[in-house]
């Protein structure tokens, strides 16, 4: 259900000055043609402004009621078809108006109906009252139904969206062997609950934002209070205040708003798809931003090396849990050099492979009309089309063309003799590597760098690989997630917080919340429980 | 750190601190040092690493002891408030051009060292030009962001050495230390000769980096900067032992890269062969930090001379005039000998040695304390990394409910 | 000749955007000397490249400080006897 969006943006508008400023730019300009007007106290006239500032729009419904108390109460029902519920309209507005009032509801309100109605007649949850017609839009287009009584410049704003929404499913881009299968979904309010239901402490708070001039979009700012930093807080609550975009359609367009360095491959916000990981994060202490509409929420501040952590390593048991993450790190790196080493050693340095190594290569090479780096640029090229093919596709074509590419274009280029098999062999192994990354995010910027080092590489060799790794040591260095380096805990160096980065050290060492959040309430677990001992006899 | 404290400059910690100090001295000693000393001490060059160690320590003892006195100011600074407007410009000229030589010396020895092993046929202002762009490129980042860079190198370095040096273990060779001083302890002491000037000289760029140090890490800045010395030491000696005792005097006191043709030794079951190119990675990484230290401080003393508000407009320019000067400070390999191992140490003493201790004299005799901050051009961010320690907030702990939303 | 011609073309693109970078952050007196700099290395630089005879600091220094090395190298030297 729809909550009331509104009430956290009251809270901020202290703040709001920029934006506020800018909002009344935007409306002079005739983007809403009501402005704060105040409501009308007649009917017709109501709607007749409404029809024709919202050109008759064909989803928008009047409902025009006449009450049978003294009065003859008439009423005007406003919604939006599709955006509320059909049922909840039904059962819990029209059947209570409609139905017999009891004898004192039906004495004569003198105009005091609305208050009526308000307090007695709907059985909805959540009913505003609406003064002007900012508002009245505002709950319009978020699925309310809103009326309005014959004689009173007020309205009613009654909360019964619904429409279709899609349910809870198991998270399509971060699956998990163990732990939780539901996943986020578009509705803000179902993902809040599914984080709550995590997190059941008083300590949770939310703050309800408003982004975006048109779309308006509902964005939820998530944390836990007395564990995230107040002076983050305060820069996660700048930072949105400073944009001023006309359509917020996902997290990613705030994400690329508020992030800290804007020219960069690296994802310097994470997001996920998971309320576990989501929950997570939030006792240690970080921020999340969860946007109406897609079930992608953001989680700052983040650092590198949460782009090779999943929910799962806290669940499965420490041990495999350490090797994964060293494997993905390993695997990122595979992502990352495998195709320029190879290159750099075929044209460059041949006399690092032992001989015999070298001579099969060679006799492999042998007819191969491209040099090395050229075979290697075009296979990895080859290989991103298909990658991008597969994911545009139906799953049905998607098969055909992983079989098509894979096969017939790997197979026939090495038996035709166009590309020599190791750069088949090197290109494979880089692809399956680059899939490791639990992050699509950093598996983009993986992708990117990858043909930067290629270049590198086919120009001068291991000496341009190191100068582009130097490069991307220093610019990773210098990277900040909302003023935390990027590269914590290992530089700036944190002894303490090596215990989950590469490695997971099992839960009962870790008694402490990550070093780099500033929050103070550091004790995770109270006393040592270590591993029971055998009873010694 | 509060977020009001004026000028809010980037700060290290003490650790980045004193593992720039560690890189600084890897990116020379690592690779170059060892032949100059094992062609003068032979079998007994690593006594005279092990002797080197309580120098470094003095001299670094000079230089805490300046810090100690002006803690916010750089030597380039407090030179000024010790002897004069006119004396300490002429001073600071000396050091400029100290860190221009050297900087230049440090791109020589790196194009040397790619064109012998890694690169034969690329020219040589090509290699030094991609170098320098990188350099460029990290000293205009500031020092927060190299000194993040070098905690990274840092680690990855240490790895590697210890990785090669286990590998090696096995070839050790005993006989090749015998005898142990032939011709009594003269000779280990004679063999510190170039190590004075060629690292230790050099350390004075440490002075320019003290006053970035985090103010809260100053007591330990001390601490870590001692664990680095024996570090640096224990670094240099272990090198030593292993090059005289894989490879011999001979062999080791005739290859300019010493440890690099050390890796080439490495043979593990015909499998891992070849390693040496992780130690010209290592080397590039490490002198890579010594070069972007030496054209920072560069920048940041000639900026501090002209009385700038900013350093960065220097670097690009100031790389254009390293990048030729690398090309001929050397006219020939007799002349890089004669300069290397003789004069540059008089001179790098004199820098490195005699001025500071000049300076602390002056400063005891006058009883010179000055706390004031100079201008150390690092206000970038606002004491974000510094977002950790802020103890003073004030919001209560209290569970307490927001307004309850109007249902 | 053409090496030259590039470096002061390169020189010239280089001067130009300190010029204006630091000309819209209001740094005048950087920027003076940014471009001093600049010029001493395009001359070393365009020196380099035909070949001309260019004062080099080493030398200045050798200069310098080869009174006091030349008796400490050669007290060195001397004695160096193989084993």
């Amino acid at each position: 259900m729809f909550g009331d969006y509104l009430k956290g943006k009251s809270k901020s508008d202290s703040n709001n000055d920029k934006r506020s400023v800018r909002a009344e730019k935007h409306e002079q300009e005739g983007m809403n043609p009501f402005s704060n007007k105040p409501l009308s106290a007649s009917l017709e006239q109501n709607m007749e402004l409404l029809k024709r500032e919202l050109g008759d729009a064909s989803d928008i419904m009047y409902r025009n009621l006449e009450l049978e108390n003294a009065d003859r109460t008439k009423l005007l029902i406003v919604y939006v078809q599709g955006m509320v519920d059909d049922d909840m309209m039904n059962e819990f507005v029209i059947k209570p108006l409609l139905s017999k009032l009891s004898s004192d509801q039906a004495e004569s309100t003198s105009g005091k109906f609305l208050e009526l109605m308000k307090s007695s007649l709907l059985p909805t949850g959540t009913v505003n009252e609406l003064a002007d017609w900012k508002q009245f839009l505002q709950k319009l287009f978020m699925g309310y139904a809103i009326i309005m009584v014959e004689g009173t410049d007020k309205a009613l704003a009654a909360a019964i969206s619904g429409g279709e929404k899609r349910g809870i499913e198991e998270p399509k881009t971060e699956m998990a062997i163990r732990g939780p299968r539901e996943g986020f979904t578009e509705s803000l309010r179902v993902n809040t609950s599914l984080v709550r239901r995590k997190l059941r402490s008083p300590k949770v708070w939310m703050e309800q934002w408003t982004l975006g001039e048109i779309t308006q979009t509902p964005v939820c700012i998530m944390y836990v209070k007395g564990l995230a930093d107040e002076k983050m807080l305060e820069d996660v609550r700048e930072r949105l205040n400073g944009i001023c975009i006309d359509s917020i359609m996902e997290s990613g367009n705030i994400e690329e708003l508020i992030s800290d360095q804007k020219w960069s491959p690296f994802p310097t916000i994470m997001y996920t798809e998971r309320p576990d990981t989501v929950a997570g994060n939030l006792i240690e202490g970080r921020i999340s931003l969860l946007v109406d509409g897609t079930p992608f929420a953001l989680i700052v501040p983040s650092t590198l090396n949460m782009f090779f952590q999943t929910a799962e390593d806290y669940y499965q048991r420490f041990d495999i849990a350490t090797f994964l993450r060293m494997l993905r790190f390993v695997s990122f790196v595979i992502a990352i050099l495998m195709p320029s080493v190879y290159v750099a050693i075929a044209s460059y340095h041949q006399e690092m492979i032992p001989t015999r190594l070298l001579l099969k290569l060679a006799a492999q090479r042998e007819g191969v009309p491209f040099p090395a780096y050229l075979e290697a640029f075009i296979m990895e090229f080859v290989f991103e089309i298909l990658r991008e093919a597969v994911v545009r596709m139906p799953s049905a074509a998607g098969n055909t063309i992983s079989i098509v590419g894979g096969l017939v274009i790997g197979q026939s280029a090495v038996e035709a003799g166009i590309v020599s098999p190791a750069v088949v062999i090197v290109v494979s192994i880089t692809a399956i590597a680059s899939f490791v990354a639990p992050v699509y995010s950093l598996g983009i910027a993986a992708r990117l760098l990858r043909f930067l080092l290629l270049f590198a590489a086919s120009t001068i060799g291991f000496y341009g690989i190191g100068m582009v790794m130097l490069l991307l040591l220093l610019h990773l260095s210098n990277l900040r997630s909302f003023g935390i380096p990027y590269l914590t805990p290992f530089a700036p160096f944190k002894l303490k917080d090596l215990k989950d980065t590469l490695v997971r050290a099992p839960l009962w060492l870790m008694r402490e919340r990550p070093q780099l959040l500033p929050s103070k309430n550091k004790i995770r677990q109270q006393t040592e429980i270590e591993p029971r001992k055998e009873p010694t006899q | 750190m509060s977020k009001n404290a004026g000028i809010n400059n980037a700060e290290i910690t003490s650790g980045q601190c004193a593992k720039l100090y560690i890189l600084f001295a890897l990116g020379s000693s690592a690779l170059i040092l060892p032949t100059v000393v094992i062609e003068i001490a032979k079998q007994d060059a690593w006594l005279t690493m092990l002797l080197a160690g309580p120098i470094n320590y003095l001299v670094l003892m000079i230089y805490l002891a300046l810090a100690d006195r002006f803690p916010n100011l750089s030597l380039v600074q407090y030179m000024e408030k010790l002897i004069g407007k006119w004396a300490a410009k002429a001073l600071m000229l000396t050091y400029v051009l100290f860190f221009l030589v050297n900087s230049a010396l440090v791109l020589r020895n790196i194009s040397d060292f790619l064109g012998l092993s890694v690169l034969p046929i690329t020219p040589t202002w090509f290699i030094d030009a991609i170098f320098m762009l990188v350099v460029i490129y990290g000293v205009c980042l500031g020092i927060e962001t190299m000194a993040r860079t070098g905690e990274i190198l840092y680690f990855w370095s240490t790895f590697v050495i210890f990785i090669i040096l286990i590998a090696l273990l096995y070839q050790l060779d005993y006989k090749n230390f015998e005898p142990l001083l032939y011709n009594g302890i003269l000779r280990p002491i004679k063999g510190l000769y170039p190590i004075l000037g060629f690292p230790i000289g050099e350390f004075v760029f440490i002075t320019m980096i003290f006053p970035l140090v985090r103010k809260t890490d100053r007591k330990k800045l001390r601490k870590s900067l001692k664990l680095a010395t024996v570090m640096i030491t224990a670094y240099s000696v272990l090198l030593t032992l292993f090059l005289i005792g894989v490879m011999g005097v001979d062999e080791s006191s005739r290859s300019p890269f010493a440890v690099y043709d050390l890796a080439k030794n490495i043979n593990i079951e015909e499998i891992l062969v070849r390693v040496e190119i992780l130690v010209a990675m290592i080397w590039i990484g490490t002198i890579f930090m010594k070069l972007v230290l030496c054209v920072y401080v560069l920048s940041v003393s000639t900026a501090q001379l002209l009385g700038l508000s900013n350093y960065r407009p220097l670097v690009v320019p100031f790389g254009f005039v390293v990048l030729p000067l690398s090309l001929i400070i050397y006219r020939n390999i007799a002349h890089a000998r004669v300069f290397s191992a003789g004069v540059w140490t008089v001179y790098s003493v004199f820098q490195g040695y005699v001025l500071p201790l000049l300076l602390l004299i002056i400063a005891v005799i006058m009883k010179k304390r000055d706390n004031s901050e100079g201008n150390s051009f690092e206000n970038r961010y606002q004491a974000n990394e510094s977002i950790g320690d802020n103890k003073s907030g004030d919001e209560t702990d209290s569970i307490a409910t927001k307004e309850p939303a109007p249902t | 000749m053409l090496a030259s011609i590039l470096i002061v073309l390169l020189a010239m693109v280089v001067g130009i955007l300190i010029w204006k970078h630091n000309g819209t952050k209001r740094r005048f007196r950087e920027r003076k000397w940014a471009i001093f700099i600049l010029l001493i290395g395009t001359v070393y630089m365009v020196g380099q490249a035909l070949r001309f005879p260019l004062p080099n600091p080493a030398d200045w220094i050798m200069a310098v400080c080869s009174p006091i090395s030349n008796p400490i190298i050669s007290w060195i030297k001397e004695g160096s006897v193989q084993k």
